[in-house]
C-alpha cells in the first residue's frame, strides 16, 4: 500500500488498526512536524501538536472523506491543535508574567545566539499570526493552492488568498530589513 | 465622490464571491507592483523550516501508540475516559430524555436556594415579617406570657448598644 500521497481507502479500512497507522505516521510525520514548528516557533510544543493530532486523526479516521486529501485533513487537525496549543500557551505566559514581574530579570548569557534564518524565523514569528503563518507555510512548503489552503483554515479561497497575500508582503518586508 | 462610495457598498454587498476570487487571485498573478510588494515561494522557503531540517523523529510513533492505545495511568487515558464519560453523559441525556428532568430538578432547585436566600438576607437585615423590631424608635411590647396556663413574670431586656432583645419569662412563685 502506498501511503505517500492521498491513501482514503487505505486509511478508513485502518480504523482498528494501530499498526498499520504506523504507515500514514511515518509517511507523513516529516512534513507535518516541519508545518507545526513554523508555525508555533519551537519544537517541544511542534511535537505536542503532531503527537496530538495524529491520535485525533487515528480517532475520527471514520470521519475521512477517502475523495479528500488526507494529508490536508491531518494539516487541518495540526492546525487546530496549533491554535489550541497557541491559546494554553497565551493563558499560561498571561500568569507567568505576572509572577515574573516580582522576579530579578534573567541573564542572557546562557542563550544561544540564533543564526540568521533563527533571526529571520523569530521576526517572523512576531510580525504574522497564526493564519498567515499556516498560510505561508502551507503555499511555501506543500505547495498549497488558495482552495486547499481555506481547507485547512475553515474559511473561503478569497480570505485565505488575503491571509497569504499578507504573510508574503510582511515577509518581503521582514527580508528587506534583514538583507 | 457619492457615486464611487455608491459602487463600492453594492460592490461589497454583492454575492459574486468566487468571482470575486477570480479577479483578486488573477490581480495579484498579473499586477508588476503588487507581485513586487511580495516575497516568492522560494523566499518563504529559506526562512521556514522544511522537512528534511526537523531531525530525527524516532520518537513520534510512540508516543502516538501510547496515546492510541491508552497507557495507564496516563493523558491519553484520562482523556479517553473524559469522552466515555462525555459520551455516556450525551447518551443519558439525549437518548433517554432526562435532560428535561435534570433541567427542570435545576430550576427548582435555583428557585428553592434564591427564595432560601432572599428569606434569610430579609431575616439578618431585620425586613422580615416575623423580626423583632431593634430600632432605637421601636420597642418590643409584651401583653401577656403563660407559663403552665397561668401568667408568668416577664422581663424584657435590651444590651445596651446591641439589637439582641432578650425576653424573660419566669413562673409566678405561689402564695402560700
Amino acid at each position: 500500500m502506498n501511503f505517500d500521497r492521498d491513501s482514503g481507502p487505505a486509511a478508513a479500512c485502518l480504523t482498528a488498526d494501530p499498526d498499520g497507522f504506523e504507515k500514514i505516521v511515518d509517511a507523513h510525520k516529516a512534513s507535518i512536524m516541519a508545518a507545526a514548528i513554523n508555525v508555533l516557533g519551537n519544537r517541544e510544543d511542534a511535537e505536542d501538536a503532531c503527537q496530538e493530532a495524529f491520535i485525533q486523526v487515528f480517532r475520527h479516521l471514520d470521519r475521512y472523506d477517502p475523495r479528500k486529501s488526507l494529508k490536508n485533513w491531518i494539516l487541518t487537525i495540526l492546525y487546530r491543535r496549533c491554535f489550541d496549543q497557541l491559546r494554553k500557551k497565551r493563558r499560561f505566559l498571561s500568569a507567568l508574567y505576572r509572577v515574573r514581574m516580582e522576579l530579578p530579570p534573567e541573564t542572557s548569557a546562557a542563550d544561544p545566539i540564533p543564526d540568521k534564518k533563527g533571526r529571520l524565523r523569530a521576526e517572523l514569528l512576531n510580525h504574522l499570526n497564526l493564519k498567515e503563518r499556516t498560510a505561508l507555510t502551507l503555499w511555501a512548503n506543500e505547495g498549497f493552492s488558495g482552495q486547499e489552503i481555506s481547507e485547512v483554515l475553515g474559511c473561503s479561497p478569497s480570505t485565505a488568498r488575503v491571509y497569504l497575500c499578507k504573510a508574503r508582503k510582511k515577509l518581503k518586508t521582514i527580508l528587506e530589513r534583514n538583507p | 465622490m457619492r457615486h464611487t462610495k455608491f459602487i463600492e457598498i453594492l460592490w461589497a454587498a454583492a454575492p459574486f464571491y468566487s468571482w470575486k476570487d477570480a479577479l483578486f487571485r488573477r490581480h495579484i498573478e498579473n499586477c508588476a507592483s503588487c507581485s513586487q510588494g511580495l516575497a516568492s515561494r522560494e523566499d518563504a522557503r529559506r526562512v521556514l523550516i522544511q522537512k528534511d531540517e526537523v531531525g530525527d523523529l524516532a520518537g513520534l510513533w510512540p508516543a502516538v501508540k501510547n496515546g492510541i492505545c491508552g497507557t495507564p495511568g496516563g493523558v491519553s487515558e484520562s482523556r479517553r475516559i473524559g469522552r466515555d464519560v462525555r459520551e455516556g453523559s450525551r447518551f443519558l441525556f439525549q437518548k433517554t430524555g432526562l435532560g428535561w428532568a435534570a433541567a427542570l430538578a435545576g430550576l427548582f432547585l435555583a428557585f428553592f436556594a434564591t427564595f432560601w436566600l432572599v428569606r434569610y438576607f430579609e431575616q439578618v437585615n431585620g425586613r422580615g415579617g416575623g423580626s423583632i423590631p431593634t430600632g432605637i424608635n421601636e420597642q418590643v411590647q409584651v401583653h401577656y406570657i403563660n407559663v403552665g396556663g397561668e401568667p408568668a413574670q416577664t422581663f424584657v431586656f435590651q444590651p445596651y448598644d446591641s439589637n439582641i432583645v432578650i425576653i424573660w419569662a419566669g413562673k409566678t412563685a405561689e402564695e402560700k
